[in-house]
């Protein structure tokens, strides 16, 4: 009993710590909590990965209910290039199935760490770029967002996670959207790529209901209070803290792919 | 009523979908999480079968016999995995009513995507 005490501790703090650092940091809660678990409890990582993208899914439907109501969600986007996004999740879940576990402890790794920067990058251009309402996009740039929208799909499949950053850097330097928009769309499709790779997951009987039940309520409140955090953090240094805390969880995953 | 019109007026319509399968998806998983820990009392073994490589197949659990906690949050993530889905159908419905050839076919493609995940993958 004791046990069971200190693992579900672990997985509810897990969540939360995933839903509080993944909302800062833009990331999403199962991209951290997977690798928080994976280094406590040390449970399969295809399990995780597959539980990890139904978070996503709850955490989607949970954010796009408020997005709708206040207009913030182009559908039509969203629909448009949640099409090949829930292609590269076809094609992630099934290289996941293939490849070696400790490949993917390296992939992980790698796009933990690179996650943070992308979200730099996009801040430094965020002034440089001319935002559009999304109703005047060229359809030379539609096709390119929906090729490019296979990778964040893929990612999304491969690792179990919404791959949210990338998403939104897509929607906004392609499609020009306004951050808030991309944001709230990228929500939107993280939502459909999460059941296709979901389905597929819990086909191959790598989805717990365990894991699940017991880091959703974490992981919801975790990005409630991360949210409450982000409208009153002025500096950037907790913001660079949080990035150092997920670059160590990031190197920590390709250690354990490597040795 | 004008395309725009239904496409403004379902704007609320699709809140109440993801809303009402949120919470019903939350709830779900809380009463089996509930039911699990206090009433079915397995919590001993909470991981042991995920360590030994025992059943962690959805559809297995809601035929076989696990804990009753366990199968209602199986269904949690079953209804977590629909709402997208119903919401969907119901913009897929929404645009060809307004006339919107382009949305209802994009939205028709998208569950037609789904089905055969479903069905061939």
């Amino acid at each position: 009993m004791d046990n069971y005490i200190l693992d579900a501790i672990i997985l509810v703090g897990a969540g939360f710590i995933g839903g509080l650092l993944g909302s800062i940091t833009g990331l999403g809660g199962s991209a951290i909590m997977n690798p928080i678990i994976v280094a406590t409890l040390g449970l399969p990582i295809r399990v995780l990965i597959g539980s990890g993208i139904i978070a996503t899914v709850a955490t989607s439907i949970t954010s796009t209910s408020k997005y709708i109501r206040e207009g913030l969600t182009n559908v039509k986007i969203g629909f448009t290039i949640a099409l090949t996004a829930m292609l590269g999740s076809i094609i992630g879940v099934k290289t996941n199935l293939l490849i070696d576990p400790r490949i993917i402890f390296i992939i992980f790794g790698v796009v933990l760490i690179s996650a943070p920067i992308v979200g730099f990058i996009r801040e430094r251009r965020a002034s440089r770029t001319q935002a559009t309402t999304g109703k005047n996009i060229s359809s030379k740039n539609i096709y390119l967002a929906s090729i490019l929208m296979v990778s964040a799909g893929f990612i999304s499949g491969l690792l179990g996670i919404g791959a949210g950053a990338f998403n939104v850097l897509i929607m906004e330097y392609i499609l020009l959207l306004p951050l808030r928009m991309a944001t709230a769309t990228s929500t939107f499709i993280i939502g459909l790529t999460g059941v296709t790779g979901g389905i597929l997951y819990i086909k191959e009987g790598l989805v717990d209901p365990r894991i699940i039940m017991f880091t959703i309520p974490g992981i919801i409140l975790g990005s409630l209070t991360g949210s409450r955090i982000m409208v009153r953090l002025r500096g950037r240094t907790l913001r660079y803290i949080f990035t150092a805390l997920i670059w160590v969880l990031g190197i920590q995953m390709i250690m354990k792919g490597l040795y | 009523m004008s395309g725009s019109e239904v496409l403004e007026r379902s704007k609320n319509a699709i809140y109440r979908i993801t809303l009402a399968g949120s919470a019903l998806a939350l709830g779900t998983l809380l009463l089996g999480l509930i039911i699990y820990v206090f009433i079915d009392q397995e919590a001993d073994s909470l991981f042991t079968e995920i360590y030994r490589g025992g059943e962690t197949h959805l559809l297995s659990i809601l035929k076989g016999q696990q804990s009753i906690g366990l199968k209602i949050a199986s269904i949690g993530v079953f209804i977590l995995l629909a709402t997208p889905i119903i919401v969907t159908m119901y913009s897929a419905i929404v645009y060809y009513r307004a006339k919107d050839t382009h949305g209802s076919i994009l939205a028709s493609l998208i569950l037609i995507a789904i089905l055969m995940v479903l069905l061939l993958v």
